[in-house]
């Protein structure tokens, strides 16, 4: 499941991608919790990856996932993992750091 | 990840990222743990409700075992496994017995006969400790129904009791251990031997009735013969009438004597098993049997050595070779006897005859005591010798039965186990 800003396709922007398991409560909040922070932080072209864990458990393995909900920043670089419910807005925004290195 | 070594930043990003994982996990903000095998879904809220949903029915389960023991009005014993160890005695137990909880509850298997003073049924010998029947449930996985023994209480009476055992398994099946329900019958042994002692009163009173009578009816018999003889020729009318009655009276009251006697031999006879030769009995049966001009008694040739009861035997065969002959309208009586094997290991003996036959309807009743399908006049008899021949029967292990129909004749068979015959001649 892909949610992506109407944009053009040019350029790699941001690509997340959150694995879930199933509608677990954590997981349910995370969905939307991401899709509303990329809509009110989020400038630039971005697409979120949903990755069910209990249908497509192989790839929560190839990229080292152990946990649900987990937000994986795939581009830019660097890549960067998120666990939680990513209530925490502030949290969020600063873990993400876009724009970059530190 | 290539064979470089990782840089200080790629350190810095992995390390926070498992910071993140941690505190992630500390604020209970995951579902479900990814392992090598399989997802575990955290349900940890699910789980802590079934836990306590459980616990509450054990407790439950607890209040209700409570209460069953508490007043159910039966002796009711649960053990555990592997050592028989008595978990709960019903508040009855306890009454009953006279004895206390201290006394009865948290002993081993060895210590059951002596606690709890259990007998055999004769009330005198000690009880085997693993004969005893909750030892064989929780031991051996035994059900035990209905089994007799005897308590000592307290105070030294005996109570006679029927015990019901069986083992308490667990989900898998294993023994956990083993429960016992049993109940105090000596009420009902009391009238087991009042009926004991009905009965043999009874007998006694049967048989000084028979025997007491049979002089004087033989008496009366006698002198009544004498009178007919003396005034048959000379009487007319009435008093005529009245000693033809009178003299009919008696003959029949004779024959009813004999058949009562011949019932109460039966009823008592004590068990002789003897071997005979069938051919021997039945040649003498025949003997027995006045050959007259429209009478024949057929016997097959060949029969085998029986052990059995032959008085019995003898009883049988005469009494439905008579009945052959005397329910029989035709010109040439016929009666039959022979034998023949059957299926399920046994072997038939028949008696068969060419006379009225028994509509199907009456097959049942010709074997009650007493019922009779034909007034005197038209057949002599008292109604008690198919009774005397099917308890005979019975005693010798086997199973009478009649295959007729009316106007065709009777075959009566007598069924019995194969293990009769000691040996074909």
């Amino acid at each position: 499941m892909n949610i992506s800003s109407e944009a053009k396709p040019k350029g790699k922007g941001l690509i997340f991608r959150l694995f879930v398991a199933g509608d677990e409560p954590h997981s349910k909040a995370a969905k939307e919790n991401i899709r509303k922070f990329c809509e009110s932080h989020i400038d630039e072209v971005y697409k979120i990856e949903i990755v069910d864990v209990l249908e497509s458990y192989k790839t929560a393995l190839e990229n080292d996932i152990f946990l649900t909900p987990a937000l994986i920043k795939v581009s830019p670089a660097p890549a960067l993992t998120i666990f939680g419910n990513l209530s925490d807005t502030q949290a969020l925004i600063k873990a993400l750091e876009l724009g970059g290195n530190e | 990840m290539g064979a470089e070594k990782p840089t200080y930043e790629e350190l810095e990003a992995r390390l926070a990222a498992a910071e993140r994982m941690l505190n992630a996990i500390h604020n209970e903000e995951v579902d479900a743990l990814i392992g090598q095998k399989g997802i575990y879904l955290l349900r940890l809220k699910e789980l802590e409700n079934a836990l306590s949903e459980s616990m509450e029915r054990v407790k439950e389960g607890e209040y209700t075992l409570n209460t069953l023991m508490e007043y159910l009005p039966e002796g009711i014993t649960i053990a555990d496994a592997p050592d028989v160890r008595v978990r709960w005695v019903s508040t009855y137990a306890k009454q009953l017995l006279g004895k206390s909880s201290k006394e009865l509850e948290h002993i081993t298997v060895d210590q059951h006969v002596k606690r709890w003073n259990i007998y055999e049924p004769d009330g005198k010998t000690a009880a085997k400790d693993e004969d005893l029947p909750l030892t064989r449930a929780v031991l051996k996985g035994e059900i035990i129904k209905d089994e007799e023994w005897v308590l000592l209480k307290a105070d030294g009476t005996r109570i006679p009791i029927t015990c019901n055992a069986a083992p308490i398994r667990d989900g898998l099946g294993k023994i956990a251990g083993g429960i016992i329900a049993w109940r105090d019958i000596s009420e009902r042994k009391q009238i087991e031997e009042e009926l004991r002692e009905t009965n043999r009163e009874l007998n006694e009173y049967a048989y000084a009735l028979t025997h007491n009578l049979k002089a004087p009816l033989r008496a009366i018999n006698n002198y009544t013969n004498f009178l007919y003889e003396d005034l048959s020729e000379t009487l007319e009318g009435e008093p005529k009438t009245c000693l033809d009655n009178l003299r009919d009276a008696i003959i029949l009251s004779n024959k009813q004597f004999e058949d009562l006697e011949t019932l109460y031999k039966v009823k008592n006879h004590l068990a002789n098993l003897v071997s005979f030769e069938m051919s021997e009995l039945l040649d003498e049966i025949q003997s027995s049997f006045k050959n007259t001009s429209g009478r024949k008694l057929i016997i097959a040739k060949d029969w085998p050595v029986l052990r059995s009861e032959r008085f019995l035997m003898r009883q049988i065969l005469i009494e439905l070779i008579s009945n052959g002959f005397k329910f029989n309208r035709e010109g040439i009586k016929r009666v039959e006897v022979g034998w023949q094997t059957a299926p399920d290991n046994r072997i038939e003996l028949f008696v068969r005859d060419n006379g009225i036959g028994i509509d199907s309807q009456y097959q049942e009743r010709i074997f009650q005591i007493f019922r009779r399908l034909h007034t005197d006049i038209e057949y002599e008899g008292t109604g008690i010798g198919l009774t005397v021949c099917q308890r005979a029967v019975k005693k010798i292990g086997g199973k009478l039965r009649v295959e007729s129909s009316f106007g065709e004749g009777s075959t009566f068979y007598v069924s019995l186990p194969k293990t009769i015959m000691e040996r074909l001649t």
